[in-house]
């Protein structure tokens, strides 16, 4: 059952609400764009919000979403039921199978770049058509379009392994405002948090004085290099006021255990603690997915790890009621092939996987699409990441056939125009 | 070196190359030496009747001139093969005098046959002896004992004439690797985390326990298991642990890595590499009868190699570097014959490659002839 705040028909922004409620609005001060100040104060009471579960490297479809137990280039692994009878994913998901009924898995992803320099980033960017312009991660195209919630923490923060940081680049066309605040091993970046020895009074003293230096500033310089560095200050101290959202060290042994006790399985209750709080976007980056050796003994140690971790995390956010307006995807920037190699290794696939999503908008217990017996070719129509794209920011409410994005007076498109969401996916 | 003349005599010289439709896992002569067994990919062990003979004259001065390689021919004769398994057969061991013969494979099945008839004759099988994929199994010298290791940290011990479990013993994790000693006393196995253990064989009881760390790597949130074969040396004084010292997860690399631990201390004795990280991992090892071990080393995509190596030594004897990722190597019990599984060429890459008539194929592994001299 759909949450009725989720509702797609009834709060989904077509173009007549879109232009009704833009008609003399103002537009979004410097930071440019068609979408009005009206159509994103609505998206923003409907507090969506979104979790991200990005596999990088390449999980495989076939230890994962979609097994061939037994068959040529099945691998050695069992598939087993799902809560969605005659379902089945991999053994190595037995959380995950308990889930099925909340996600809806589409097995005919058919995408074009198996390489992951380029992959990665037209994987999480849209592969538009070529306009003559770097696209935003869909993280900063939802931050765009839909700002921080009514929490007024960042809209748009990544939790991943190494280092931390605000990341300009995902933002592309957008401008550096909409980049990601980037939790290095959980953490928040170095220094966000006053430091002991400075007083509360003395903190805003020196804001004070920030705030007057970045006014003359910004008298002198074009506004969204300003912008983007008061909006990152801004959104950082809002975060850190919220300090108590990414210290684990308080949280329940057993939750740790549930979540698998991994570092997805931190990152993931890190994740938990964000959207419970109220971010607009939060990214768990997975990395070291990349199997080209030994890929089912590889598959054996990681399947599991995110298994626990996003079975625990679709249990808590269906149990919390954030299911309801959170949308939950997972994925990579690609499968691996069918054929196994002289290491026991998979490579990169592009040509037919799978991905998952759950939440907002989304179909629960789908399944969308179909291979093969041998897992090498999309039986059913294929959807490439462009359909992906209209699919989530359908699920959001947004319109993305008529909403644009507006950049240097040149309108541009939220996804692959030529494209369509994948109906099936759409509750 | 590679020329095949070795420092103590022996020599390895190419035969021929049989082609396979299938990627083979493991291979191992039947005791009498007239059958050659492969845990297969395809859900089978195939079996083949092998001899090896002077081929008719071809009058070509070339080859009766070169003096690298055998003018012999290995024909493998392909019989009926051992069905019935599901997934993958990696698990394969043959009795060193008898006939017996088990498999098992990667959901948790178990089959035993007669290894020493051209018709097959299964003994027993077992359909659920383990809960998935089944990673090793042995029989005990006196052929009466299987012991089997598996996903499931279950370590199983098997009336080898009957299939009855006769006890077992659960580990915190995966167990990976099992072997039995030359007296059949004890019983050696590995876990996820390259610890060995060491059990009374007929009870399984845990008598010591050693953490060859050398071979494990925590890549990320990957655990890499480097250890992959076990064998007790003769005088069962001395334990052989061979695999990978895993540099990195994902892509799986590391150097093939030779350790020998000393049983009544508990430590490493002996640790080599053998190579760098691109050599990849010593995949499986075979003892030659006069008391060497040839080594199947997986290489990075296209590189592979088989190496003689002595107990105790700092590096191999010989190495030949020719072969793409080995997989296995037997020996025949003579001493004279030795067969390599490998992979085809070219087995890797991304994206669809697709034959000359449009086909997608799997990869195969040709198993390479050598004949042993010395």
């Amino acid at each position: 059952m759909n949450s009725p705040l989720c509702n797609v028909a009834e709060h989904q922004l077509s173009r007549r609400q879109f232009l009704g409620r833009s008609a003399g609005a103002l537009a979004l001060g410097g930071l440019g764009g068609l979408f009005s100040v009206e159509a994103a104060e609505a998206l923003k009471a409907e507090e969506k919000q979104v979790l991200f579960v990005w596999l990088d490297g390449g999980m495989s479809q076939l230890e994962s979403w979609d097994p061939k137990p037994n068959t040529l280039f099945g691998g050695p692994y069992r598939s087993i039921p799902t809560s969605v009878p005659g379902t089945h994913v991999s053994e190595l998901m037995p959380r995950i199978a308990k889930q099925m009924h909340r996600l809806c898995v589409v097995r005919s992803l058919c995408t074009k770049d198996p390489d992951h320099s380029s992959g990665v980033p037209r994987i999480q960017r849209g592969d538009p058509k070529n306009r003559g312009v770097v696209y935003p991660f869909f993280g900063s195209s939802v931050a765009k379009l839909m700002g921080p919630t009514s929490s007024n923490l960042p809209p748009y923060v990544v939790i991943k392994e190494g280092r931390g940081g605000f990341r300009a680049e995902d933002a592309g066309f957008l401008g550096p405002a909409y980049g990601s605040l980037a939790f290095g091993e959980g953490k928040p970046p170095e220094d966000l948090l006053r430091h002991p020895s400075l007083t509360e009074s003395a903190d805003e003293e020196r804001n004070a004085l920030r705030e007057l230096l970045n006014k003359r500033y910004a008298a002198q310089h074009r506004p969204t290099v300003t912008e983007a560095s008061s909006y990152a200050f801004d959104t950082a101290r809002e975060l850190m006021k919220r300090s108590d959202i990414f210290d684990t060290s308080h949280l329940p042994t057993r939750d740790i255990e549930r979540y698998g006790g991994s570092e997805i399985g931190r990152h993931m209750l890190i994740a938990r603690n964000m959207l419970e709080a109220g971010v607009r976007f939060v990214k768990v980056a997975s990395m070291g997915w990349d199997s080209h050796g030994d890929n089912f003994n590889s598959h054996a140690s990681l399947v599991p790890k995110f298994d626990a971790a996003f079975a625990s995390i679709l249990e808590d956010l269906a149990a919390s009621g954030l299911l309801d307006r959170t949308l939950v995807i997972a994925m990579s920037e690609f499968g691996r092939t069918p054929r196994i190699n002289g290491h026991a290794g998979r490579d990169h696939w592009p040509n037919a996987w799978s991905m998952a999503m759950a939440g907002c908008g989304i179909q629960r217990g789908a399944l969308i699409g179909a291979t093969d017996a041998k897992g090498t070719e999309v039986t059913s129509e294929g959807y490439d990441i462009g359909s992906v794209f209209h699919t989530w920011f359908s699920a959001l409410g947004i319109d993305s056939s008529t909403v644009e994005f507006k950049h240097k007076g040149q309108p541009l498109p939220l996804a692959h125009e030529e494209m369509k969401p994948i109906k099936e996916a759409l509750a | 070196m590679n020329e095949g003349q070795t420092k103590n005599g022996h020599k390895a010289l190419p035969l021929n190359v049989v082609q396979t439709d299938t990627q083979i896992f493991s291979l191992r002569f039947s005791s009498c030496g007239s059958f050659l067994l492969g845990a297969a990919m395809d859900s089978r062990v195939r079996r083949w009747r092998v001899s090896v003979a002077e081929p008719a004259p071809s009058g070509d001065p070339k080859a009766a001139a070169s003096k690298k390689k055998s003018s012999e021919v290995c024909t493998l004769q392909e019989l009926a093969p051992v069905e019935g398994f599901k997934g993958w057969v990696q698990a394969l061991a043959v009795h060193d005098t008898g006939d017996g013969a088990v498999a098992a494979d990667s959901w948790g099945g178990i089959v035993a046959w007669d290894a020493c008839k051209e018709e097959l004759a299964v003994r027993w099988r077992v359909d659920a002896a383990h809960d998935g994929w089944v990673r090793q199994v042995a029989l005990s010298p006196d052929g009466t004992r299987v012991v089997s290791c598996s996903r499931d940290g279950w370590v199983r011990l098997w009336d080898a004439r009957d299939g009855k479990k006769i006890t077992e013993v659960h580990h915190a994790e995966e167990v990976y690797c099992v072997a039995f000693s030359n007296d059949g006393k004890r019983v050696a196995c590995s876990d996820l985390h390259c610890n060995l253990i060491l059990a009374e064989a007929e009870t399984l009881k845990q008598q010591s326990r050693v953490a060859l760390a050398e071979f494990f790597l925590l890549s990320r949130m990957q655990e890499v298991t480097g250890l992959r074969q076990l064998r007790f040396a003769k005088d069962d004084a001395t334990l052989v642990a061979v695999g990978s010292k895993p540099s990195s997860g994902g892509f799986v690399e590391g150097a093939p890595l030779w350790v020998e631990v000393d049983l009544s201390s508990g430590k490493a004795r002996e640790s080599v590499k053998i190579g760098a990280a691109k050599d990849g991992f010593i995949l499986d090892i075979a003892r030659h009868p006069a008391g060497f071990h040839l080594g199947a080393l997986s290489g990075q995509p296209g590189m592979g190699r088989l190496i003689f190596f002595n107990e105790g030594a700092k590096e191999p004897f010989f190495s030949d570097p020719s072969l793409a990722n080995c997989q296995s190597v037997a020996v025949d019990p003579t001493g004279k014959l030795a067969i390599v599984a490998c992979t085809s060429k070219g087995s890797n890459g991304n994206g669809k490659p697709l034959t000359k008539d449009g086909q997608y194929l799997p990869n195969t592994s040709p198993l390479h002839c050598f004949a042993l001299q010395g």
